[in-house]
């Protein structure tokens, strides 16, 4: 092969690559496009020099399944962190993918002046805790027409907090 | 990633593609497309890395500590354009060596379980 069209071959993979990496995210682009275009570049030319025309192909197909893959996953990462605040514990999410949002309400109804019903919902700070015996949610509904519904809710959702955390066996307590 | 104190264990295992960009910094600073060289050289080109997986890699590396920028220069092997270099921190290496010996554990059950021969099963199978 000439060294014109060879030229060519790079400056018009180059060309297409950059503008395959809109395909990312916008702040992943900030940081990385020069970089990445530049790696890109770098291996085009070595494709090229070691295999001619079909490495170059095989270079880009090998490219696409690449691109496609990561800038899905970088979408995810980036939706993440804006929308389940996940930013701050990569390092948490790198062993465990998942996270917890809690959200808890009750009405006191139309009969009663008092909300007697009680939640508790516990997700333990510590990762060893909550390995061994995972999150606590407890509803305890008011006893309607007893007295103090509302004490005996509240201890009850208590007990059952207190009994279940300080139980030292692995697993669900029953 | 400032706390020196941080248990290298918590982060594993480690992805494919983290833990040989990991290998390829143990000796070396190097830019991007050099890190991709040496992971290809070192398994025959078993292990490919295009440059999503690479950049997605060393930004979740910088983010967790593992690695850090050194600067940016020109590659003397290759032009004159300036490329951007990473070395490995010492939370990355200690994470690099946690990995390597989970792995071994992990070869040696294969050998225990003869799917892979090792040393001490030689002649006595």
């Amino acid at each position: 092969m000439v060294a014109a069209p060879r030229k060519r071959i790079v400056s018009a993979s180059d060309r297409l690559y950059r503008v395959l990496l809109l395909c990312y995210p916008k702040e992943f682009r900030r940081s990385y496009r020069l970089e990445m275009a530049q790696t890109f570049r770098d291996c085009c030319q070595e494709a090229l020099a070691e295999h001619g025309l079909w490495g170059v192909i095989r270079l880009w197909s090998f490219v696409l399944s690449d691109l496609a893959g990561t800038a899905l996953i970088e979408h995810y990462r980036a939706f993440a962190a804006r929308f389940l605040n996940v930013e701050g514990r990569q390092v948490a999410t790198l062993v465990s993918p998942f996270s917890l949002a809690v959200a808890q309400r009750t009405d006191v109804g139309r009969i009663r002046h008092v909300n007697e019903d009680s939640v508790v919902s516990v997700v333990p700070e510590d990762p060893v805790v909550m390995t061994k015996k995972g999150a606590l949610f407890v509803v305890a509904d008011g006893m309607g027409g007893h007295t103090a519904g509302d004490v005996a809710s509240l201890m009850a959702i208590n007990t059952v907090n207190d009994a279940y955390y300080q139980n030292g066996s692995d697993g669900i307590v029953t | 990633m400032k706390n020196t104190k941080r248990d290298p264990e918590a982060l594993l295992p480690l992805t494919p593609a983290v833990f040989h960009v990991l290998l390829a910094l143990a000796d070396s600073e190097r830019h991007g497309y050099g890190i991709m060289q040496e992971v290809a050289a070192r398994t025959n080109g078993m292990m490919r890395m295009g440059p999503g997986t690479l950049y997605g890699s060393i930004k979740r590396m910088l983010a967790a500590g593992l690695i850090e920028e050194s600067g940016e220069r020109p590659d003397p092997a290759l032009d004159d354009e300036r490329r951007r270099y990473y070395r490995l921190t010492d939370f990355g290496r200690r994470v690099a060596q946690a990995e390597a010996q989970r792995l071994e554990q992990v070869v040696r059950i294969a050998q225990v379980k003869r799917i892979l021969s090792g040393s001490e099963l030689r002649g006595g199978a």
